[in-house]
């Protein structure tokens, strides 16, 4: 071969090789590689299905699945649909010519996940199957259904064109689709599709994992959960709208604090978060939400300061609570945390106290006496005859610990004040007073105020819920929306001691089935509001109540539970366990 | 007009249009969806005028309030009776309730009952059609109007002129037309009655039995005795004429009120009999009473949403309604509201831009306005909007700004809602 021609051929292949081997010999991403490294950093939304397997080998017979399926809530849904699950899967496996979810096994045996980009608002899912014969084969069955439906045979018989050794389709003007080997990738933007191709043809490319926190959250997820999401709450935030800003900046919010607690109040403003999905046995879904780099309020999280949990009362009732709030610290350090448009609010509230509680100041000298653990219970009442509201609702009460029993008198004190300044208010106005008494249940007093018996046949309104009530039972003071409910705990109480926490976390425990009677108590209430709030017909509001009250009757129970982790990083759990199918009608 | 103004309107079939129905539609009832303004094209005034009388409210609607009453929430109450409204099963009926609401006015500001305010407004509703005299003989033993002008403090020795005075000056008679010894004598003749709870008492204790004289008459009168006494008067017929004239037709002038105080008289005081007259007469379809009132902000979102065919949440409706001024339940004083102009200023205004801006936006879908446009052309739009909207019809320069808006739309469906807007927010249709 002449030299002069040779040069410049060997310079061609020199130039062209790494392209034509990179087309040709692809190397095959490990199929022990992390699927988020397949994911561009912009993806700041993660979705991925790290125990859908299962649901999807077991079908309609898994158990979670079975179980809502045949609870009152998917009952009535399913009769809804013209089909049934299994018809509806059925007739897709027509569609397909091929079972529906061992086909779907078979492009995710090895994980399926989702990615989404806040700023385009695109979305890109990667599945990826074991064996890539399966892999093209389930694949080479959608594409024969969609031609057979479109009406274009053989459309999709050869792809659009190659990158980075995968096969490309489009479908439509958005959606691409792409195959390598056992990898599927499906998005509607060919730019993060081919993203994800690239970082796929990179042995070493890292992607999501490289966030930071992502790995370690990652690694936290528990063997057997079935999704876990990973939401990059920071650098969401630019391309949200002004209503998650907002939340995110409600932990500097005394409100937020105060109702929601300082753990809550720092998950909402942290960095990332990770949530989790998993189901417990047949009847149980746990959904956990972890947070990393939250800014928390450190003073202000359980067990930042001593004090005593309330005793353990009854757990029947509508729901009960334990949470922490540091109410004294929000007065007394009130600059460090809160914003300075927050501070007028405190100096009124110091200023209004003062007024109940001999002079004294509000977080110095009354909030500090009182333990930040505080047990919240509300319980269905027992009304005095005649005094039922015609809208009956479940009282609510909360139990404190006071250091010195001595303390409670100025509380007692309080309580009696307040009632009497509110009997001013509404005499000037020619309102309603309530008429103020002391009860008494064992040795304890209990300062008590309620509303004049109302007159037979002119109806019980909604206020006659409140018949407030306060007692010093021991060193727990225990203040409720009516007399009835707080007799009943100082009853409990009575025989019980404040404890010293160790490790304790805030719960609230609802059970389901006090609120669907609560729904079914107040169904015409509830029906008619819906009318006049959301402008339906009768028929469509009550088909709305009754979608609630399925829901309801559908599950046994719900427990959230909020706490730091061992990383001290704020962790929310929340459990919904499903009724069993024979109680839930 | 010539004197014969009551007599019956007798039009020939083009007179019979589009907005000869709209003004009866608006000022009878709410303003009528697109299809009941077709029907009553094609049915003719008789028959619109029926049905208009009629009552097909929706029982469960009606119905719906009984159980909200214990909360009570004045929200409710208000979103409820703009329910009724909206819906329009008894046009007529809510209609002369708003009318008597107006003109009796209470607020929940000082009775702070709702069921109370419910109770009155239900005795508007049934019996604000027939005879006025048993209807101001209920209001003034109904308890919201004693809690509200002080009957329980009306006592033997003590009388409390209140309710007295109101009465005469404002409910059945007007300024001028009787003394201050009748105000002092009724009260009188008033006192003893009160509340125990919720229902009106009579206690004889704090009766005052004594002998009286009203209105030149002397007698040991009590309650309905007064009010026979003020009925009687030709001035309390003259009263109720104004009071439906203003609210049917526009301010009224002495001889419509002449004629139509006889009719009322002629009608043994039946409200239904002399609005039969009056809305049929020559007199409401004249031109000096069309486009002749500004309207209220009830009024005004009903007939808007009504017209449109668009649905919006009575709670939302009757805040806003509450934002431009006319919170139902609370009248700002024992006067009612001030209405005509008054209902105009600054900051109204822009509270009637943004509601009906918001009706267009949120409460009427993009199916609503299609329907209500018929699917007409783009170009057509301004046309086709006038035309359903502004039946008198518009300026060109309004015309031209429409179409200009036509063409600023990107899409369709922006250009209907720009039309639309712009149609409900311009003075034109804010005058019924």
């Amino acid at each position: 071969m002449n030299r002069s021609l040779l040069i410049p051929a060997f310079a061609l292949f020199a130039w062209l090789w790494p392209r034509w081997r990179t087309e040709t010999w692809p190397v095959p991403p490990s199929p022990d590689r992390e699927l988020a490294s397949f994911f561009p950093e912009r993806c700041r939304i993660y979705l991925e299905g790290t125990g859908t397997l299962p649901l999807l080998e077991r079908g309609l017979e898994h158990p979670f699945v079975h179980a809502l399926e045949t609870s009152a809530l998917g009952t009535a849904l399913l009769s809804d649909l013209p089909r049934s699950p299994a018809q509806a899967l059925a007739a897709a496996e027509g569609w397909l010519g091929r079972p529906v979810l061992p086909l779907i096994a078979d492009l995710t045996r090895r994980g399926v996940a989702l990615g989404f980009d806040p700023e385009s608002k695109k979305a890109v899912i990667v599945a990826r199957g074991q064996d890539p014969d399966a892999v093209a084969g389930a694949l080479a069955a959608v594409f024969d259904a969609l031609e057979r439906q479109l009406g274009w045979p053989g459309a999709l018989d050869r792809p659009r064109e190659r990158r980075s050794g995968a096969d490309l389709w489009a479908l439509g003007d958005e959606a691409v689709v792409a195959r390598r080997d056992a990898l599927l990738v499906l998005g509607n933007q060919r730019e993060l599709v081919t993203d994800v191709l690239d970082l796929a043809a990179e042995p070493s490319a890292r992607g999501l994992t490289d966030r930071p926190g992502f790995r370690q959250q990652r690694a936290g997820v528990p063997p057997g959960s079935a999704l876990w999401a990973w939401l990059e709450l920071a650098e969401i935030e630019p391309h949200a709208d002004q209503g998650f800003r907002e939340l995110r900046a409600a932990n500097h919010s005394p409100a937020v604090q105060g109702i929601l607690g300082a753990e809550i109040g720092a998950l909402l403003a942290a960095r990332a978060l990770s949530a989790t999905l998993s189901f417990e046995e047949d009847r149980g879904l746990e959904l956990s939400l972890r947070a990393f780099e939250a800014p928390r309020l450190v003073a202000l999280v359980p067990e930042a300061r001593p004090g005593e949990i309330p005793a353990e009362l009854g757990a029947d009732g509508a729901a009960t609570a334990l949470v922490y709030r540091d109410y004294a610290r929000f007065f007394t350090q009130r600059v460090e945390h809160f914003p300075p448009t927050a501070l007028p609010g405190f100096a009124e509230a110091i200023t209004n106290a003062a007024l109940f509680f001999e002079g004294k100041d509000l977080g110095e000298d009354v909030l500090s006496h009182l333990s930040p653990w505080i047990r919240l219970v509300s319980r269905e009442l027992d009304f005095d005859a005649g005094r039922r509201p015609e809208i009956p609702l479940p009282g609510l009460a909360a139990v404190a610990v006071l250091d010195d029993e001595r303390e409670g008198e100025h509380w007692a004190a309080a309580f009696q004040t307040l009632i009497a300044l509110i009997n001013v208010d509404q005499a000037q106005k020619g309102g309603q007073s309530m008429r103020l008494h002391l009860a008494h249940e064992g040795e304890v007093e209990i300062s008590a105020a309620r509303f004049a018996t109302p007159v037979p046949g002119e109806g019980v309104d909604l206020r006659y819920n409140l018949e407030p009530a306060l007692a010093v039972a021991g060193r727990h003071l225990v203040l409720g929306t009516h007399l009835s409910l707080v007799r009943e705990l100082v009853r409990e109480l009575a025989r019980a001691e404040p404890r010293v926490p160790g490790g304790g976390r805030e719960a609230l425990e609802v059970d389901a089935g006090s609120l669907r009677a609560l729904v079914e108590e107040n169904l015409e209430f509830l029906v008619a509001q819906k009318m006049l709030e959301d402008g339906l017909e009768h028929a469509a509001a009550e088909r709305e109540i009754e979608g609630l009250r399925l829901a309801l009757a559908s599950f046994a129970g719900a427990r959230l539970e909020v706490g730091g982790t061992n990383l001290g990083a704020p962790e929310v759990r929340l459990t919904l366990r499903l009724a069993r199918a024979e109680s839930s009608r | 007009m010539t004197d014969d103004f009551l007599e019956p309107w007798r039009p020939h079939a083009a007179e019979w249009d589009r907005a000869a129905a709209q003004h009866l539609f608006r000022r009878a009832g709410f303003g009528a969806r697109p299809e009941e303004l077709e029907l009553a094209l094609s049915e003719g005034l008789e028959a619109t005028l029926a049905r208009l009388f009629a009552d097909r409210a929706a029982p469960e609607l009606r119905a719906s309030i009984q159980p909200l009453l214990p909360a009570g929430e004045l929200e409710l109450l208000q979103a409820w009776w703009m329910a009724l409204i909206l819906e329009g099963g008894a046009p007529l009926h809510e209609r002369m309730t708003l009318v008597w609401h107006d003109h009796f006015a209470t607020s929940n500001a000082k009775v702070d009952d709702v069921r109370l305010m419910h109770e009155q407004n239900e005795l508007f509703r049934t019996r604000g059609l027939g005879d006025f005299r048993a209807l101001l003989k209920s209001v003034a033993r109904d308890p919201a109007m004693l809690r509200w002008l002080d009957g329980d403090s009306n006592r033997r020795g003590h009388a409390n002129e209140n309710f007295a005075r109101e009465l005469m000056e404002l409910f059945a008679h007007g300024l001028g037309n009787y003394g201050e010894r009748d105000v002092q004598e009724a009260a009188r003749a008033f006192s003893g009655w009160g509340i125990s709870g919720r229902t009106s008492v009579f206690r004889p204790e704090h009766h005052d039995a004594g002998e009286k004289t009203l209105f030149g008459r002397t007698g040991r009168f009590g309650c309905d005795e007064a009010l026979d006494l003020v009925l009687e008067q030709p001035a309390c017929a003259r009263h109720v004429a104004c009071v439906l004239l203003e609210a049917f037709v526009a301010p009224p002038e002495g001889a419509w009120i002449e004629e139509l105080a006889r009719v009322i008289r002629e009608a043994d005081w039946s409200i239904e009999r002399a609005l039969r007259i009056l809305l049929a007469s020559r007199l409401f379809f004249s031109p000096v009473a069309r486009r002749a009132r500004i309207a209220g902000p009830v009024e005004l979102l009903a007939v808007a949403a009504r017209s449109l065919g668009a649905r919006i949440a009575p709670r939302r409706a009757a805040h806003l309604a509450s934002e431009m001024g006319q919170a139902l339940f609370r009248p700002p004083s024992v006067k009612g509201w001030d209405g005509g102009r008054a209902w105009i200023h600054s900051g109204s205004w822009i509270a009637r831009h943004n509601a009906l801006v918001e009706l267009v936006s949120d409460g009427a879908t993009e199916a609503d306005l299609e329907r209500f446009f018929d699917s007409a052309e783009p170009e057509e739009l301004p046309a086709s909007a006038i035309e359903r909207l502004l039946p008198e019809g518009a300026g060109q320069t309004f015309t031209d700004a429409l179409g200009s808006a036509v063409r600023n739309a990107h899409v369709v469906s922006g250009a209907r809602t720009a039309v639309v807007a712009l149609v409900l927010t311009s003075p034109e249709f804010q005058l019924f």
